[in-house]
């Protein structure tokens, strides 16, 4: 049996056994909110409020949470918590934000909601420094450890030009849906962190990225498995001395977010934001060539909010 | 059972518990109480810190007053041998200890030995022989392995089922020298308690030899009447320092280790533990003892303090020390290898050695930075010490603290190799002391700004380069105090406020 065949025979089977388990009346809801897909934006980009309060507006211009989370699905959230730092410091995801994404999953009837990163610094200080842990378990979902190198397991990236295979956290192939919190900041080699080098929290072994083509393995990684949502949080942007920081004194408060279906464009609307433009950030150039999604924005639907 | 003997073990069953949790990292804010009140880690602050000096007085006093209680009670390393002597107790066939010899010459002669290497600068033989530090890496080295790798297994149990309330445990990675030394100890102190009682605290303890000489002028004792006594010789059976001469009647009190186990096991009361002088001493006599010893330790000590100033030789050292330690001189002198800081430090970078720092200092620890690195916001090494070896230091204080500095390698760098992005030193420099200046085709190579730089190895640690780091830290003999960070004050460039999107 070659790859193709076992890829066909496996998507088969499950479909069927898909089917069988969830009856006929939640497919026909599910193709009913892709006929809704056309209609609703690609792109949202709201400004000029808390977190918490752009993020509320823009869901519901997407359409709600129930738009991507089915009854019953486990959902992982993957926020950027990278530092042993403090939420003010905004070198990690804001808190609230990740809070209030969560109550909105399960308020649409997720099962189980996820939350891990593979931190920088000391896993366990970065989560209760960063403020996430608390704010993940005050909303209801599930803090797991990304530190334990049983917990990834190996997998092929196709089409990848230098990534061709590397660890992933179980969760992000066991989980139904998957969201993407990242923050917008500056970064020392990778120029900006937005969307894409955010999923490098999933994977274990970093080092190899560094060491052959950062941008290169950043755009390979995002086509193993594209978020069914992205979320960037620029309500505190570090515009130097990223990813960690030092004292707080390089950040500017632009208030702004964006969500998006599309991690290529969620990228390049962030970029513009910074002030730079998408095409110079390496990594965001490859994906798109490579038909991860649009860097030209002018390509996708987007609706802006002001608040 | 007796009521002393009673209260003794309940005592000795707290602090035994507390410390465990201590070395399992619980609660150090509170537990470390007792690493402070052990009797060597007191003896180094009086004579090298010149602080806690009531602690190390009130451990004597109470000497003094009661015998070597601190032997049966406090001392950590005493209560371990106690547990083996418990199972002897309870399931050997021959229960009972024999009277033991004095080995007084042998004993006074070792331990001066061991003191006078220690006021010379050399603490590896004292903390050889030490009773808390082998404590410290009997738990640390060979008991906590073992439990984390139970703990671990329940995580792995749990997750099945996507429980995370256990977490998995990290120890430091395997060091074979601190571990075998360790592992040697414990089995040799489980046997020699089995068979021959409190053997070590009376031979080779440099506390209990310190103790004992105190004790023989306690006030209250353990004494033998000539009435009730029918020399059965019960209570010499149960002594597990083997102190008692039924025959005689008499009871070394150099060797009593005031565990009241005699007092329970006699049924004729022909043995008391009260306040008693000598039949044929007076009043005065007494006194003019008392005064006698408290003039001998005033005596003692002043020859002790000059010998504790003598300078240790220094040598170019690699080695990186944890901030607070200020310099090599202060941490290998007062640094018992007790392994406290390697046990509570999150990010394990605190790991053993074995002979790094020459045979003077085995076993100390040291800054590894090929294992982890030091976190920006993190002094807990520094508040855990008991001896002063690493000082306490406020966190403020030690971001300014400069314990070595980054040095470049080019040839090494994977941007100058491969010609293509790196940047994980920069990524994870907390000060910002390493920047990227641009490059040849828009990339950025690293640059150190040494007199910010604190020398945390978090560049050193991450490095990428293979087979040798293209970045690493040198450590500073003495720590120098770093300039602030420039965060914000550079121009910014890039990245200013926007009322609309550019898109």
């Amino acid at each position: 049996m070659n790859r193709r065949k076992f890829i066909k025979e496996t998507l088969k089977y499950g479909i069927s056994a898909g089917i069988a388990l969830t009856g006929i009346d939640k497919i026909f809801a599910a193709s009913q909110s892709l006929i809704k897909d056309v209609e609703t934006p690609g792109l949202i980009a709201i400004k000029g409020a808390t977190p918490e309060k752009m993020f509320e507006k823009g869901i519901m211009a997407m359409g709600g949470m129930t738009r991507f989370i089915k009854k019953g699905q486990t959902v992982l959230v993957k926020p950027n918590i990278g530092w042993d730092v403090t939420p003010e410091l905004a070198a990690n995801t804001n808190p609230k934000l990740v809070g209030v994404i969560i109550k909105h999953c399960i308020d649409a009837g997720a099962k189980k909601v996820y939350v891990f990163d593979h931190t920088c610094d000391n896993w366990q200080k970065t989560y209760k420094n960063s403020g996430i842990e608390y704010a993940v378990k005050q909303a209801g979902g599930i803090m797991v450890p990304g530190n334990s190198v049983s917990n990834y397991q190996k997998v092929n990236i196709t089409g990848g030009k230098i990534l061709k295979s590397t660890s992933v956290h179980e969760l992000l192939i066991s989980s139904d849906v998957f969201i993407n919190v990242p923050v917008l900041k500056s970064h020392g080699s990778a120029q900006l962190t937005i969307a894409m080098k955010n999923l490098m929290g999933v994977v274990w072994d970093r080092r190899f990225w560094h060491i052959t083509d950062l941008h290169q393995c950043i755009a390979d990684f995002t086509a193993f498995r594209k978020p069914d949502l992205t979320i960037v949080d620029a309500y505190n942007v570090m515009t130097e001395h990223g990813p960690r920081g030092t004292d707080g004194s390089d950040l500017v408060k632009m208030q702004s977010q964006i969500i998006s279906t599309d991690i290529v464009a969620a990228d390049a609307a962030a970029a513009k934001i910074f002030g730079v433009q998408p095409e110079s950030i390496r990594h965001i150039k490859i994906a798109a060539e490579k038909g991860l999604g649009k860097i030209n924005l002018d390509e996708i639907n987007i609706k802006k909010i002001y608040l | 059972m007796n009521k002393l003997k009673l209260f003794r073990i309940i005592i000795s069953i707290i602090i035994f518990v507390s410390f465990v949790l201590l070395f399992f990292g619980v609660f150090p804010s509170f537990f470390k109480f007792f690493a402070h009140i052990q009797l060597i880690p007191a003896l180094i602050n009086v004579f090298l810190n010149h602080t806690f000096i009531f602690v190390f007085l009130i451990l004597l006093f109470l000497t003094f007053l009661f015998g070597r209680v601190y032997c049966s009670t406090i001392c950590p390393f005493g209560i371990l041998q106690d547990i083996f002597i418990f199972f002897k107790y309870k399931f050997s066939k021959n229960k009972f200890f024999k009277t033991q010899k004095n080995y007084k010459v042998f004993r006074y002669v070792f331990v001066s030995v061991l003191f006078i290497f220690f006021f010379f600068g050399n603490i590896t033989f004292l903390s050889v022989f030490e009773p808390y530090s082998n404590f410290g890496r009997i738990i640390n080295e060979t008991i906590k392995p073992i439990a984390y790798f139970i703990n671990n297994l329940f995580v792995l149990l749990f997750q099945k089922f996507d429980l995370y309330f256990i977490k998995k445990a990290e120890t430091h990675s395997f060091y074979a020298g601190s571990f075998i030394f360790a592992f040697l100890v414990f089995i040799i102190i489980g046997l020699l308690s089995f068979f021959k009682g409190r053997f070590f605290c009376n031979t080779l303890c440099p506390a209990g030899a310190i103790l004992g000489l105190i004790s023989k002028f306690s006030i209250y004792k353990i004494k033998i009447s000539n009435e009730q006594c029918v020399s059965c010789g019960l209570c010499a059976g149960v002594c597990k320092a083997g102190c008692i001469d039924f025959n005689n009647k008499t009871i070394d009190y150099e060797m009593c280790i005031s565990c009241f186990n005699c007092l329970s096991m006699c049924k004729k009361n022909g043995i008391e533990y009260n306040f008693k002088l000598k039949e044929d001493e007076t009043r005065r006599d007494f006194i003019n003892k008392t005064i006698k010893g408290i003039l001998f330790f005033v005596m003692a000590s002043t020859p002790l303090k000059l010998l504790a100033n003598s300078k240790i030789i220094k040598k170019k050292n690699p080695i990186v020390l944890p901030p607070g330690a200020q310099s090599l001189q202060n941490f290998n002198s007062k640094c018992i290898s007790c392994h406290l800081c390697v046990a509570h430090c999150p990010t394990k970078v605190l790991t053993p050695t074995t002979y790094e720092y020459g045979f003077k200092n085995f076993l100390q620890p040291k800054m590894n930075y090929m294992q982890s690195y030091c976190l920006y916001d993190c002094n807990i090494c520094s508040t855990v010490c008991p001896t002063g070896a690493i000082k306490p230091i406020s966190i403020a204080e030690k971001k300014l603290t400069q314990i070595g500095v980054a040095k470049f390698e080019m040839t090494n760098c994977v941007v100058y190799e491969k010609e293509t992005d790196c940047g994980l030193c920069n990524e994870y420099c907390p000060t910002k002391a390493v920047i990227l200046k641009p490059y040849k085709n828009g990339l950025g190579i690293p640059d150190i700004r040494e007199n910010i730089c604190i020398g945390c190895g978090a560049c050193e640690n991450v490095c990428p380069a293979q087979p040798n780091k293209a970045i690493y830290v040198e450590g500073n003999l003495k720590h120098k105090k770093a300039s602030l960070p420039q965060g914000g004050k550079q121009k910014r460039k890039r990245g200013q406020q926007i009322n609309e999107f550019p898109f």
